[in-house]
């Protein structure tokens, strides 16, 4: 029942770092991989937000989600956008730039100091089954269920979410039927990078900050190919399988192995499923 | 009018270099050219970073006092950032080109090989900071270049496995259950097959035993069947980043059993990762061949002068204290062997080491032409929410490795 428990949290956090990275390549088909130095970055910042700004913890970790917010539509406008028309390739390499240099400047800015984030619910309860679970884990599963109800209510009923929908649809279709596609594409970038400070945010308070945070958010990339890169609803049963066998691995095989397991999964899959277990299959041309 | 002009403005450069620090007196000595290779940044940073910290205004104070023998010490510090092909070209770089007397620090057991084989090259003495896995240190040919102030991991005695043995004999009846992880270095992991072995012949009995990789970040598959086996005392060979959300994770599950871990964990680490243990943290036992800054002793109080003089960026630590004497143990050979210094005559010094630490270790620091590390004095604390301080546990023991390397060899 522990084993379970253990599951479900990893689930959740790795859910919670593909949504970032599967949100952003739906509406702009760019796999970003500035991604694990985005959520280092975020970390810190949090770690840093925590101990100027006073009150519960949560004012300043809403700052943080909001400024991730701004950062990932600052990034869109400055360095995405300009590269609209230029090779894919381009724009990923430059993803690639962006997180050196994002890296540098966690780095420089906080000297890859180990932190933790308080989230002001420091206790354990014992659950039936000699089950334990800490506060953390469940702000982790609380918010987890939120954001992705949330995620797919905003995709099917705001009106934002179905031109976003449709952006990543058919770009060129949808400027012609007057949608704004650089705000739409802008806004997916705010919510990818959103989504990337909540995962950090829960993986600094569950476990804590370091330079290792960006080795745990690599995964995300493995869980977004296996669960199909436009698909959000492929995310969860992703993470589930990769969290899950990961987990069989380290308890009961060997954990020097567990660390290559979402790779190896996603190889598998890769090799008879290409656009992955919820993808379009379409989706492999683009890519 | 022009000239003068021109006059003024040069004498005004001139003028600002002096005053900026650019040409100075002391300056105008050649220095003794000092090497000194940490982790500043990767994976073994916690561990390594505050060591070169400590050394480096050591260096700072002797040069303000006027340097050694009417020379400064110019202090080269390089970041391997725990890549050991990095540390192998920084390495190369201070032995090529800045021509170094001698390389310190190199803490971390995945980059000494390469550097060691190239120092060895090129005659330039290495004094391994914190863990040391040199070969022939305790029983060495005189000029060797291999010196080691900190946790060494001879293959043929390990200091560190055997005094982290005997802290568990210290604090445990005999007959206790001991469980035992170490990073997945070769370093680590010698350690642990060791301390295993003799644990064992102490009459412990070792329940479990497993490597961690340096960057995990979810410890649950660990830290499940460590609650599960709940082992009477658990040691976690690890830093800072790897010990700290273990013990958080196993008080939630209930494991409040003692938890035992080298000094690599920095006090201003432990003093961060304590305010997130629910409990009183009163199980947790910290110890190693240097003495805990929570001590407060005049000598430490020395070094935190230092640091608040010159700088600093990490709290004071016990990594402080190592790096601090290594530059005590430079000094002292650099003023024995003279000016000019090359390095042959520099290991010679070396070897000649008797530094008294004035109570940072348990003894002094002695190095011999056959013995590059000498005997070792080690000490356990467990953690007083009360007095909010490591408090000692076990007092100091001395370790002879040569006497105890031939039982065992």
């Amino acid at each position: 029942m522990q084993f379970l428990i253990s599951v479900i949290i990893l689930s959740c956090v790795y859910a919670m770092l593909a949504a970032g990275f599967v949100v952003i390549y739906k509406s702009s088909r760019i796999l970003n991989f500035a991604y694990s130095d985005m959520a280092m970055l975020a970390a810190y910042l949090a770690v840093t937000l925590t101990q100027l700004v006073a009150g519960p913890p949560i004012i300043a970790l809403s700052i943080c989600l909001v400024m991730g917010f701004i950062l990932g539509v600052a990034i869109y406008a400055l360095l995405i956008k300009p590269m609209a028309g230029e090779p894919i390739f381009s724009t990923i390499i430059l993803t690639v730039a962006l997180g050196i240099v994002l890296n540098a400047i966690t780095i420089l800015g906080w000297g890859g100091e180990m932190e933790s984030i308080p989230f002001g619910w420091a206790q354990y309860y014992s659950l039936p089954g000699g089950v334990r679970v800490a506060g953390t884990e469940f702000i982790i599963i609380i918010t987890t269920i939120i954001f992705f109800i949330a995620i797919f209510t905003f995709y099917r009923f705001s009106k934002i979410g179905k031109e976003m929908r449709a952006t990543a649809e058919n770009a060129l279709l949808a400027s012609q039927r007057s949608i704004n596609i650089y705000f739409v594409t802008a806004f997916a970038w705010g919510i990818g990078f959103f989504a990337t400070a909540l995962a950090a945010i829960l993986i600094g308070g569950n476990y804590q900050v370091s330079l290792n945070l960006g080795h745990v958010s690599i995964k995300a990339f493995a869980v977004a190919l296996v669960g199909g890169m436009d698909s959000v609803g492929g995310i969860i049963p992703a993470a589930f399988i990769i969290a899950a066998t990961e987990l069989v691995v380290s308890n009961y095989i060997n954990p020097r192995l567990a660390e290559a397991i979402p790779f190896i999964i996603m190889i598998i899959v890769l090799l008879f499923r290409p656009w992955g277990l919820f993808g379009t299959e379409e989706e492999i041309e683009r890519v | 009018m022009r000239k003068k002009i021109m006059g003024i403005v040069m004498s005004l450069v001139f003028f600002s270099l002096i005053f900026m620090g650019h040409i100075s007196i002391l300056d105008a000595a050649d220095p003794y050219v000092i090497g000194y290779l940490s982790d500043i940044t990767g994976d073994a940073r916690h561990n390594y970073a505050p060591d070169s910290e400590g050394f480096r205004v050591y260096m700072d104070l002797v040069n303000a006092r006027g340097g050694i023998n009417g020379h400064p010490v110019k202090v080269i510090i390089e970041d391997g950032k725990s890549e050991p092909a990095r540390s192998a070209a920084v390495a190369k770089k201070l032995i090529i080109e800045d021509k170094v007397l001698a390389i310190c620090g190199l803490g971390f057991s995945r980059s000494q090989p390469p550097v060691l084989a190239l120092a060895e090259k090129e005659g330039v003495a290495v004094i391994t900071g914190y863990t040391g896995i040199g070969g022939d240190i305790y029983d060495c040919k005189p000029g060797s270049i291999n010196f080691a102030t900190g946790h060494n991991m001879n293959p043929d005695f390990h200091t560190s496995a055997y005094a982290c043995a005997r802290f568990i004999q210290g604090v445990k009846p005999k007959g206790s259950t001991v469980a035992i992880t170490g990073f997945a270095t070769p370093g680590a992991r010698f350690w642990r097959d060791l301390q295993e072995k003799w644990l064992k012949d102490m009459g412990f009995e070792v329940v479990y035993g497993e490597d961690i990789p340096t960057d995990t970040v979810d410890f649950s598959p660990w830290v499940n069947k460590i609650a599960k086996i709940s082992p009477d005392i658990y040691y976690a060979i690890e830093g800072s980043t790897q010990v700290i959300p273990q013990i958080i994770a196993l008080e939630k599950m209930g494991y409040t059993k003692d938890i035992m871990i080298p000094d690599f964990t920095p006090e201003g680490d432990f003093a961060k990762g304590i305010k997130r243990v629910v409990g009183n943290g009163e199980w947790i036992l910290w110890g190693g061949r240097w003495a805990s800054a929570y001590e407060d002793l005049p000598a430490m109080r020395e070094v935190q002068k230092a640091l608040e003089k010159f700088g600093h960026q990490y709290p004071l630590s016990a990594r402080h204290f190592n790096g601090w004497v290594i530059g005590r143990i430079i000094e002292e050979a650099l003023t024995r062997a003279g000016w000019p210094c090359s390095r042959s005559k520099l290991i010679t010094e070396l070897e000649k080491t008797n530094v008294d630490t004035r109570g940072l270790t348990g003894g002094p620091i002695q190095f011999t032409p056959t013995d590059h590390h000498g005997p070792s004095w080690w000490k356990v604390y467990r953690w007083n929410a009360g007095k909010k301080a490591l408090v000692p546990a076990m007092d100091w023991f001395k370790i002879e490795p040569k006497e105890i390397a031939k039982k065992y060899r």
